[in-house]
């Protein structure tokens, strides 16, 4: 069974007195260890399917199924729950808590899921490692680079051991080489680890990390390609 | 990590917190320093009119149909004996005879109405005259004479040593007139006392007024004015042998203390109010607050947060504000209260209609201040919540995308 599955699904959104149809009659399924790349212009419903497979989202017709649960039966707080356990997010603009140090904002989704002290800072660690980012561990996202801001989101996105993480145009806000990096380690984490990603990007200079491209016109999938993604050991720093 | 967060937040966004917390501290200072001020007025009137009346008044069956103020035709027999009898009962603290009537002192041409009470040299219901002597004494001496104010001395020319004549009605309802010397002056500062009190010794009252061995009011001061009530009941059995009414204070002072009542309501309502414009000051910067960070409790919920950590979240920021706040409010109201509680505010004529000369006196009273503590957190919590529950009802998409 996939874990991720999208069964016909449509979005709609009310416009004033219009309404946007921004994802029409999509269907999907997602397996787990895969490394899918949602591809499309702006618009196209990107950002929608991933919001829906994500739980932040739920679709006006058709079922999007995690395991099997049609996440519309999910409520508030379930949703939550299922996010806090199962998926991890890469947000564009990194969404970290500025407030926080890269050690404290990686350790927030554990706190949620009642990590112990010991146990949280054993993992953050290794993530902050695995990230590159030990010596700033100790240092508020303010103080960093937009590369190293978007290596804490992955972090982050793991701590927990998600079977799933969903990245929304993770490189976007980032120059080539940083953003190279980036997928680099989301591509070693998914081999190493076994983690599923799902990422969206409208950059085709990025589709040859991807095991599997989705393409997406006008709400609709126009392609859906399986290609084995080439070895890459890009640096982490 | 959570009171981290809030703690660090509150120093990210100090200047928003600081509209917060001046909003906090200017309302708990205003219901601590107007709760000490009408705690003061209701400390210094109750203590003047008790002082004054005393807390059981015993006149003469029949008293209550008199048809003037100081009817001397109601009379307590053997006033000196049910002193002593009623001074031994336990929880009196004193008990004195006091001799009311009216009179018009004449001098010169100049006649005024005063009221004539006759009392003890060492009364106690009256210190506001006999601790305010300006000259001559207060009833003591070999020759103790009238005193009256030196406003009305002024009035009718008269000073310590002169002759004033004296018009009253005798017991036997006789108009007749005295002579008597001025042997004090007194200047309590209380525009009705000054304005229409005369003293004189209770036995010389007797005399001026023809009435042997009585009189027409014993005043009673009690330990607890509170257990005035009590007092009556316990002893009903010798005021009725005495032939005797008592009555409380609480009768005595009736329409007064619906007065004190409605002060208790008019600071309620301050207070109301006061809580009204801060909540919505409070409430509005909150609001900013909370919604300049929708992009980071989005991204929380987005990773897993429920709504009801958030809210938390918030509401602890809130509780932090609120209890810094009202401390700040209480650290400068107190002080404030406590500086007029012993120096007092020179309010001039107003401060008359409560008694308490041309100073007013503030009261700090401690459950008044963890009212307005109270009132302070209250205040944050409330408006934390609300922005909380707010904030947390944004669709969680649009507030992601928003941000």
């Amino acid at each position: 069974m996939a874990m991720v599955r999208l069964e016909t699904v449509h979005r709609e959104y009310p416009l004033g007195t219009t309404v946007v149809h921004a994802v029409s009659g999509v269907s999907l399924a997602i397996d787990t260890g895969e490394f899918v790349s949602i591809v499309g212009p702006s618009g196209c419903g990107k950002t929608t399917i991933l919001n829906m497979i994500g739980c932040i989202d739920t679709p006006t017709r058709g079922a999007v199924r995690f395991d099997g649960t049609d996440t519309r039966s999910l409520s508030d707080s379930a949703a939550a729950d299922l996010r806090l356990k199962h998926i991890g997010f890469v947000f564009q603009s990194f969404n970290l808590v500025p407030v926080l140090t890269v050690r404290e904002n990686v350790e927030l989704p554990m706190m949620l899921a009642h990590g112990r002290p010991a146990e949280r800072r054993r993992v953050s660690d290794h993530l902050i490692d695995a990230v590159g980012l030990s010596e700033f561990a100790s240092h508020k996202p303010g103080e960093l680079s937009g590369g190293q801001r978007q290596r804490v989101a992955i972090a982050r996105a793991l701590v927990n051991g998600p079977r799933l993480v969903i990245a929304d145009e993770p490189t976007a806000n980032l120059d080539s080489e940083t953003g190279e990096a980036v997928l680099d380690v989301m591509r070693r984490l998914n081999r190493e680890e076994n983690v599923t990603f799902v990422f969206s990007t409208h950059d085709p200079d990025i589709l040859q990390y991807a095991s599997r491209i989705v393409r997406l016109r006008d709400g609709r999938v126009e392609k859906d390609n399986r290609a084995p993604a080439p070895e890459t050991d890009g640096a982490l720093q | 990590m959570f009171a981290k967060m809030a703690l660090r937040n509150l120093w990210k966004y100090r200047k928003r917190m600081l509209v917060v917390m001046i909003g906090i501290v200017m309302s708990v200072l205003v219901m601590e320093v107007i709760g000490g001020m009408l705690a003061g007025m209701q400390t210094t009137f109750f203590d003047q009119i008790l002082r004054g009346s005393g807390h059981v008044q015993l006149h003469a069956r029949g008293w209550d149909d008199r048809l003037d103020a100081y009817s001397i035709r109601h009379l307590i027999a053997d006033p000196e004996q049910l002193v002593d009898e009623v001074a031994a009962l336990p929880g009196v603290a004193r008990a004195e005879a006091i001799l009311g009537f009216q009179a018009m002192l004449v001098r010169d041409g100049t006649t005024i109405a005063v009221e004539g009470r006759g009392v003890s040299p060492d009364t106690s219901f009256f210190d506001d005259a006999s601790t305010t002597v300006v000259a001559g004494s207060f009833l003591s001496g070999d020759r103790p004479g009238l005193v009256l104010s030196a406003a009305n001395a002024r009035l009718i020319g008269a000073s310590v040593g002169d002759d004033v004549g004296v018009f009253i009605e005798s017991a036997r309802g006789i108009p007749a007139r005295r002579t008597l010397m001025v042997t004090g002056l007194f200047d309590s500062g209380h525009v009705e006392l000054d304005g229409t009190a005369v003293f004189l010794r209770h036995e010389a009252a007797q005399t001026l007024l023809g009435i042997e061995r009585s009189t027409n009011e014993i005043r009673i001061a009690l330990d607890d004015p509170d257990h005035a009530s009590r007092f009556l009941s316990e002893h009903r059995e010798l005021f009725d042998r005495r032939g005797v009414e008592p009555t409380t204070w609480r009768d005595i002072h009736g329409s007064l203390i619906v007065f004190v009542e409605i002060s208790d309501l008019l600071t309620t309502v301050i207070n109301v109010f006061v809580m009204i414009v801060a909540a919505s000051v409070v409430t509005n910067a909150i609001l900013m607050t909370v919604f300049d960070r929708a992009k980071t409790f989005a991204t929380l919920r987005a990773i897993g947060m429920k709504r009801r950590r958030v809210v938390s979240t918030i509401v602890s920021e809130g509780v932090l504000l609120g209890a810094i706040g009202s401390a700040i409010g209480l650290a400068i109201g107190i002080p404030v209260v406590r500086y007029f509680e012993a120096h007092g505010l020179d309010m001039g004529e107003l401060s008359q209609f409560f008694g308490s000369g041309q100073t007013y006196y503030f009261a700090f009273v401690p459950g008044s201040s963890a009212t307005a503590f109270g009132f302070g957190v209250l205040i944050s919590v409330l408006s934390a919540l609300y922005a909380g529950i707010a904030v947390t009802r944004v669709d969680l998409r649009r507030a992601l995308e928003e941000a």
